[in-house]
């Protein structure tokens, strides 16, 4: 049975009490539920929005979730965004608190009790709107954000697992030069997007290019091929065109024929 | 190889640059307050550019960027919507663009506007009038990548006068503004390019005494930039001698 609830958002108390949760979370200790938080009403105060949310809402992946508080939101988020979006940058803000809190929420879903290297703080968690290089690192507030402003190709960008963040939304999201960019982002979804797969990133496509030098080669010489072609290398070779050509200006045909020969057998 | 054979492009791009000196960009307000950019002329003569390339003119305020198309280079126009609106640390980018191929043929890239009521168009830390700035005096709001701004209190009475003539006022308010914004450089690296903000922030390093190594990178601990801010704060305090200057007016405003 759905447990629907009033759109909350954590106050300064709610927000030290889920950073110490978290920190608990990350040391494998789990006596402290997320509910404790939720509803103890020292911790959460009433938000402007009127829609409610289900707690035992499960998504398939973190652009399910955001597809889901962005149609709970709809009708009402652009009238508070001043307040609760990315432009509060206030470190008390309301921003931080709605945001922390939908992480608060979902977060049995969105923590990675499996992942190999857990995450080194708590930024996932806790929106940071005033550290300019990482606010988008949020688990709930960055897909959100894709589906709201950059629709066309937030599915492409968002990782199509629930409990993992993904290196496409690091290559692009903090990087203006390509989410200013119409021609760009449509050239990332001509060449990342499988088609055959809801429009999720095609694999490979976000591994990363060895950038220290003694790594580039192979035992046998040659040189390795990880990151050719992919997101973090369209991120640079795009700051390069864009000194020699006017990118505004282009079809993305053109612009990923100048990105050269590694970019191109990712088109179908 | 001998040093006599060795080559080095200096224009990879073959990029014409258009110089910074051949327009300015003024921030300037409206009858009811709104600011809008203006230009007077964008001189383009003697590059020797085709006459029917395409000129535009980009506005970069962090994440925002905007396209204005000013017509082409044997006949230009002007955009009559120039409002920025609440848009801060304003960065502009001139582009002549070749109309089949859109390869930029020549450009002006990183220019500053100059502020209202600034005369100092180079100056470190370009300060500006805010009336949003609600209970505080004065902000620097820090956007990645982007120069640092002092923003005054416009509704603190003579705040304009206080930050340029107060000796008292400066001694405050300065240290401070200065800490925020060489972190900010620190946390901010770029190329070499003389045309950045940056590049001021090294010479003005340079010019109180510290070497390029001893600038602790982005990556460096915390501790380490505090360090250093320490040591080029002091070093540039006791260069201007703020604090002397400070002391002497406050003992003659007892003693009027």
């Amino acid at each position: 049975m759905a447990r629907d609830k009033q759109i909350m958002a954590l106050n300064k108390l709610g927000i030290d009490k889920f950073r110490g949760f978290i920190e608990d979370r990350m040391k494998g200790n789990t006596s402290l539920s997320v509910d404790s938080i939720i509803f103890n009403s020292d911790c959460v105060e009433e938000t402007p929005f009127k829609s409610k949310i289900d707690l035992d809402q499960k998504f398939e992946d973190r652009f399910e979730l955001a597809e889901y508080l962005y149609e709970a939101l709809v009708n009402e988020y652009s009238e508070y965004k001043n307040k609760y979006g990315l432009e509060n940058k206030d470190i008390d803000g309301k921003s931080v608190g709605l945001w922390s809190w939908f992480a608060l929420v979902y977060f049995e879903q969105l923590y990675d009790y499996d992942a190999q290297h857990k995450p080194e703080n708590d930024v996932h968690f806790i929106f940071q709107p005033n550290k300019g290089q990482r606010w988008y690192r949020h688990s709930v507030f960055t897909p959100f954000y894709l589906v709201d402003e950059h629709h066309d190709i937030a599915r492409v960008l968002i990782s199509s697992k629930i409990a993992t963040y993904g290196q496409m939304i690091e290559s692009t999201v903090s990087r203006n030069h390509v989410m200013n960019s119409r021609t760009a982002k449509e050239s990332i979804r001509k060449l990342y997007a499988d088609n055959n797969n809801n429009g999720n990133s095609k694999k490979g496509c976000s591994s990363q290019p060895e950038t220290k030098k003694e790594k580039q080669l192979t035992k046998d010489g040659a040189a390795k091929t990880s990151g050719f072609g992919g997101i973090e290398r369209f991120s640079l070779e795009l700051q390069k065109i864009k000194l020699t050509h006017h990118i505004q200006g282009l079809d993305s045909s053109s612009l990923i024929n100048l990105m050269g020969d590694e970019f191109k057998h990712w088109v179908e | 190889m001998t040093a006599n054979s060795i080559t080095h492009t200096t224009n990879p791009t073959d990029v014409i640059k258009i110089h910074k000196q051949r327009f300015t960009i003024d921030i300037e307000k409206d009858f009811d307050g709104n600011k809008y950019f203006d230009y007077k002329e964008i001189n383009l003569k003697g590059l020797e550019l085709d006459r029917t390339a395409l000129v535009y003119l980009y506005l970069i305020s962090g994440q925002i960027e905007i396209k204005f198309d000013l017509g082409t280079v044997n006949r230009p126009i002007k955009p009559s919507n120039r409002f920025i609106g609440q848009l801060r640390g304003l960065k502009f980018r001139l582009l002549v663009v070749d109309k089949d191929t859109q390869r930029i043929i020549a450009s002006a890239e990183h220019v500053s506007a100059k502020s209202l009521n600034q005369d100092k168009r180079d100056s470190l830390i370009p300060v500006e009038t805010d009336s949003k700035l609600g209970n505080e005096i004065w902000k620097l709001p820090l956007i990645d990548g982007a120069q640092p701004i002092l923003y005054l209190n416009q509704k603190y009475p003579y705040v304009e006068n206080l930050i340029a003539n107060d000796y008292q006022t400066v001694a405050l308010i300065y240290p401070q503004v200065m800490r925020l914004a060489l972190m900010h450089y620190i946390n901010n690296p770029t190329d070499n390019a003389t045309d950045a903000w940056q590049y001021k922030w090294y010479r003005f390093i340079k010019e109180h005494g510290f070497n390029k190594t001893e600038i602790p990178s982005s990556e460096s601990a915390d501790s380490m930039k505090f360090e250093f801010i320490d040591k080029v704060i002091e070093k540039w305090l006791k260069n201007i001698d703020i604090f002397s200057l400070a002391v002497t007016a406050i003992n003659n405003r007892k003693s009027e």
